[in-house]
């Protein structure tokens, strides 16, 4: 088979079924780039559907979308910050938890960056809940981090 | 299945935090207070903090700077067993701050790390000697932690007491090296440079490394200004002039695009950079715009309450006293400005000058604080 010079004209796509079993097609130098599809296609081929049971269809869709704009080249800080500007806090854990499940390294360290963004200046209190964290340190545990962390108090009621 | 992510995925989140952010995200509980992993972050692309030292204040504290959100914090110095206002900053080296005591007769330097409270003084030199010049080399391997880097201190000049004669300006170099934690005497220098160096120093340095040399660089403050080099691998001393050497106001070294940099500002006129070049000569190469320069002056008729730091990343800072506000440069045109502290928590904050710090935190801990105390 001849091997085509230019990358853009890459016509191979392959075939991703969800977790609630709907099917989207995505170009196979996309699917490089998440480490966990491209293992998947290594065993058991490029001609079948794979199944990433771990993603579904209302979060698969955006990731497709991600990474047509990397391979074009087109990923810019307009791009990314359009791509989490209507996204509420369910939404961009999802998206993570499935960039993390398929291995895809730059979106991964993207939605890092912007949850961590949404965590910046943040009381203690809030990153328990959005975690989902219980805390579990004694009072007089919490007073000697308090003595040891006391700069970054934000001095607003809800740290205290 | 978010609230018992693994570490590891946790962690990427983390390392994009700032550092008052990742305290509180520590805090929330137990397992997530003693994972080491939260600790390691990327040496952050964006501004420095700024690090104030009162010079003149009864409360035992700095304050600082965090670049992105703006916002100024107090931060408790008690945990070193000294007053504050003796404690001069002389350079960050990582992300830690060496500081000198002021009220020492001889050099007591001490490294710390306002963000842990941990510090650690530093051993004697082999000569004990008053007000020398002090100069850093960071040594960053590609596999260092960027944050505790290896590095050596040169201490050079300065007044010891000569057994038979009173004082003598001291003409030995002094290295301490952080992997043995000790000092070695590597060279000498002449009379002239020592007293130069130790009558008329403000003990800023500045590192410029080159392929073949490391050379470290002085500003002398005596009228007219002049700067002292010293090739650390060679020992070899030079001493060359700078611009407008009798006019300047004030004058500070500073790291600018990767090699030696000045900053200086003249009477009636803007604060200018000069960028050294082959030869030790200097060209213009930026300058403040005039209604930043203004705000800096805040009223007064010259330049000379005005100080400058700069940073291993050519960031540099211009600032007066706590309350007044800041200029930073960190490329060739961008100029900020930055207001000053004024209220913290909503409590107000009391003028006073300061000597600053550039530094990029970090709440980790480091093995040079273990074994001690």
């Amino acid at each position: 088979m001849a091997q085509e010079a230019s990358s853009s004209t890459s016509s191979k796509t392959i075939s991703l079924k969800t977790g609630d079993g709907e099917i989207f097609e995505i170009e196979a130098s996309a699917a490089k780039q998440m480490k966990t599809v491209q293992r998947l296609i290594d065993d058991l081929g490029d001609d079948i559907t794979i199944p990433l049971h771990n993603v579904f269809s209302k979060e698969l869709p955006k990731i497709i979308e991600y990474y047509k704009k990397d391979i074009t080249g087109e990923i810019t800080k307009d791009f990314e910050a359009e791509f989490v500007k209507d996204l509420n806090d369910d939404e961009v854990k999802v998206l993570f938890l499935a960039a993390n499940y398929l291995d895809a390294n730059k979106l991964f360290e993207f939605l890092s960056q912007n949850i961590a963004d949404r965590l910046e200046s943040k009381s203690v209190e809030y990153v328990r809940k959005y975690f989902g964290v219980e805390n579990d340190f004694t009072p007089e545990e919490e007073s000697k981090l308090r003595e040891e962390r006391a700069w970054s108090f934000r001095g607003i009621k809800e740290d205290e | 299945m978010w609230s018992n992510l693994p570490f590891d995925v946790l962690s990427s989140i983390f390392s994009f935090l700032s550092p008052d952010s990742l305290a509180r995200a520590r805090s929330t509980c137990k397992n997530w207070h003693t994972c080491k992993i939260f600790l390691t972050q990327h040496k952050p692309h964006e501004a420095p903090w700024f690090l104030a030292l009162p010079i003149r204040n009864h409360q035992k504290s700095c304050y600082a700077h965090n670049p992105i959100t703006k916002i100024w914090y107090e931060i408790s110095l008690d945990f070193i067993p000294l007053q504050s206002t003796i404690l001069k900053p002389i350079s960050p080296i990582g992300s830690l701050i060496l500081l000198k005591v002021t009220n020492s007769t001889t050099l007591q330097l001490v490294l710390c790390n306002p963000f842990t409270r941990q510090f650690k003084y530093l051993p004697k030199l082999n000569v004990s000697r008053t007000n020398p010049a002090c100069g850093i080399v960071t040594i960053l391997e590609p596999n260092d932690v960027w944050n505790f880097p290896d590095f050596r201190i040169y201490v050079a000049g300065g007044m010891s007491g000569a057994k038979h004669s009173g004082t003598a300006y001291e003409s030995t170099v002094e290295m301490y090296d952080s992997c043995v934690d000790t000092w070695k005497i590597v060279g000498s220098m002449p009379v002239e440079f020592s007293i130069r160096l130790t009558v008329w120093t403000p003990n800023e340095n500045v590192c410029v490394k080159e392929t073949r040399t490391t050379t470290l660089y002085w500003i002398t403050s005596a009228r007219a200004y002049s700067v002292m080099g010293f090739d650390v691998g060679n020992n070899c001393w030079r001493q060359f002039g700078v611009p407008l050497a009798d006019k300047l106001e004030f004058a500070t070294l500073v790291r600018w695009n990767g090699g030696l940099g000045l900053v200086g500002g003249t009477c009636g006129g803007s604060v200018c950079v000069w960028e050294m070049s082959e030869g030790d000569k200097w060209c213009l190469v930026d300058e403040m715009p005039i209604e930043l320069g203004l705000r800096l002056l805040c009223g007064k008729r010259n330049w000379e309450g005005v100080k400058c730091v700069s940073d291993d990343d050519d960031a540099i800072c211009l600032y007066g006293e706590l309350g007044y506000g800041m200029v930073i440069c960190r490329k060739v045109g961008e100029w900020d400005w930055v207001d000053g502290c004024g209220y913290i928590k909503g409590k107000k904050v009391l003028n006073c000058p300061i000597r600053g710090i550039l530094v990029h935190p970090t709440l980790a801990s480091s093995s040079i604080f273990l074994n001690y105390k």
